[in-house]
């Protein structure tokens, strides 16, 4: 079989998956989260927070408590991984420092679904922090965007109120009853694989052919890297990430890892059209993630399987930095679907992808991960565009700007134009203010377009909470650590601020009528208006920048 | 107090700065 021929079995298996899950994934979140049940368990959990499940949130309520339980979160974090070594199961003589700025970068990274890592996971943390700290954060920081994806849903889906339900009631509920039983599930599926599960630290030595002595850190891995995947965390046990044997042993776990990273994505959207009373409408949401997806993994997989040059053209196709077990057309495929997600867990090596394929990476995340997008992230970015584009064709056609029976006026509108513009704001001042330092410049270990791609590439998935790496710049650093961090904080806060805000603002409305002048929004039509403003409004924020790296590699 | 004391009491004053300013945003956008 060629090469591109299971490329394709493969892509097309997993869009069969996908399409078979996200009709029961999607309608048992929607149970979650408009149960008025809560178990024993839960109950005792409210109880120990002091909270009140059957208590309402104002939007300003759910925005506080949201931000209390991540300041809190990058504290103990924080203070959890510069203690480890007093504490137990610490690794003896860890290879990377945990210095203050490095804990800092990593505990806001964890906590903001990026996992950003500026460190070798397996050489710098204990499996007590694995576990205990950075794990935890991997079910809480999905849960967290899923609660706020579930608040802008009631928005549009409720009437003359001003309340959006209960933040803590949305955390609990998708940590416990959506993450961490599918986790296992995944969890057990990769043993079955192949992945390890185990506590070994320092007793695996093996003597190396160079007649040295190498230690082997074990740990539980296949537990962190189900959370990893499914609450598209994408921060790696070993630093080869899923790359590595340990971690993705082989074709089939592969599969079942970028499986696992876009199946809540894919079925939120089911959720959302069952809350709104309207499965079409959820349907026209999937249809524009989807189209999206496609166009980007359809040029993806021609610019790695056709690349020229010399050896390239020898083995038939950009070889360099893909795992032999995985090949060209099945890494291609992860890369896309981790950067069209939130996750940022890689199989490969994305600095060595052709100049192009390096370019979707970067373009996906610029997208604003919303094909599918992260845990709940993917939703709400997803649904403000298909706002905006309601506001839009309003403006070409002299409609009524409305979605779902709910006006768009010029409050509306500023916040969603707020939202989408502030990501890209952080992003390229980022990457401006770091070019324009000589000393963050001698960072780069590539000169010309492709450094400033590695500047770009960090500074677009530290913003846009994806956490992958093009590499081939030293980023752990004073400088670097805190400039990413402050870019991860601020690119996943403000944007639920305003998200949460255009909730409130929806859901007071009443519903207005359909008429004649109303926009459908279930149409094929429709669905192509989303994805064309996306792909042009994106264009015409990165493109400058997008010529400088990776198109002006290209050209050269 | 050393320079690593030193900056772990700099990167918790930075989170709670970080925040705080988050909820201005929150407080400025709720008097739009």
């Amino acid at each position: 079989m060629s090469t591109t021929t299971a490329g394709i079995l493969f892509l097309a298996s997993l869009i069969v998956a996908l399409v078979a899950v996200h009709v029961p994934l999607g309608d048992y979140m929607y149970r979650v989260y408009t149960s008025n049940k809560d178990s024993r368990g839960e109950r005792a959990i409210y109880r120990l927070i002091g909270a009140d499940p059957k208590a309402e949130q104002t939007w300003g309520a759910y925005v506080r408590s949201v931000l209390a339980f991540s300041a809190i979160s990058i504290l103990f974090l924080f203070i959890f991984q510069l203690v480890q070594g007093k504490l137990p199961l610490h690794l003896n003589d860890p290879a990377t420092q945990m210095t203050p700025a490095l804990a800092w970068n990593t505990a806001v990274s964890f906590v903001t679904n990026t996992n950003w890592q500026a460190y070798s996971g397996e050489s710098t943390q204990g499996h007590l922090v694995q576990m205990a700290g950075l794990a935890v954060q991997n079910f809480v920081s999905a849960a967290v965007g899923m609660a706020v994806a579930i608040a802008l849903v009631r928005g549009l889906a409720r009437r003359n109120t001003g309340e959006l339900g209960n933040f803590w009631v949305d955390l609990v509920r998708g940590t416990i009853r959506i993450l961490l039983p599918l986790s296992v599930i995944a969890a057990i599926i990769l043993v079955a694989g192949g992945a390890i599960q185990n506590f070994h630290l320092h007793d695996q030595v093996v003597n190396t052919l160079a007649g040295g002595q190498q230690t082997i850190t074990g740990g539980p891995v296949a537990s962190q890297e189900s959370i990893k995947e499914l609450g598209n965390n994408g921060g790696g046990f070993y630093n080869a990430n899923s790359a590595h044997p340990f971690e993705n042993p082989n074709s089939w776990t592969n599969w079942v890892e970028i499986f696992l990273l876009m199946v809540i994505s894919f079925s939120l959207p089911r959720t959302f059209g069952r809350m709104v009373e309207s499965k079409k409408q959820g349907y026209a949401i999937a249809a524009v993630m989807a189209v999206l997806a496609a166009i980007s993994v359809s040029f993806m997989m021609l610019v790695q399987l056709q690349h020229h040059g010399t050896v390239p053209t020898a083995v038939g196709s950009a070889m360099e930095g893909v795992e032999q077990r995985f090949g060209v057309a099945n890494s291609a495929v992860f890369a896309d679907a981790t950067t069209l997600t939130s996750t940022g867990a890689v199989d490969s090596f994305h600095d060595s992808y052709t100049s192009l394929g390096g370019m979707i990476t970067m373009f996906n995340m610029q997208l604003g991960e919303v094909a599918p997008g992260g845990a709940g992230s993917g939703l709400y970015g997803m649904l403000i565009l298909a706002i905006i584009t309601v506001f839009i064709a309003g403006l070409m056609v002299g409609r009524t700007p409305e979605y779902l029976g709910k006006k768009i006026t010029p409050r509306e509108i500023k916040l969603a134009a707020t939202y989408f513009l502030i990501t890209p704001l952080i992003a390229l001042t980022g990457t401006a203010v770091a070019m324009a330092l000589p000393g963050q410049r001698a960072g780069m270990l590539n000169t010309g377009p492709h450094g400033l791609s590695e500047v770009l590439y960090a500074f677009t998935s530290a913003a846009n909470n994806n956490g992958s790496a093009f590499a081939g710049i030293s980023v752990n650093t004073e400088w670097y650590n805190t400039a990413l961090g402050l870019a991860m904080a601020f690119g996943r806060f403000m944007p639920m601020i305003f998200v949460l805000a255009l909730a409130a603002s929806l859901a007071k409305q009443g519903k207005a009528p359909e008429s004649i002048g109303t926009l459908p929004t279930h149409r094929p039509q429709f669905v192509g208006m989303v994805a064309g403003v996306t792909l042009i409004l994106v264009a015409l924020t990165f493109l400058p920048m997008l010529a400088l790296g990776p198109l002006a590699e290209g050209i050269h | 107090m050393d320079r690593s004391d030193m900056s772990v009491v700099v990167y918790i004053v930075l989170t709670v700065v970080i925040f705080a300013l988050l909820g201005l945003v929150q407080k400025l956008v709720e008097g739009l």
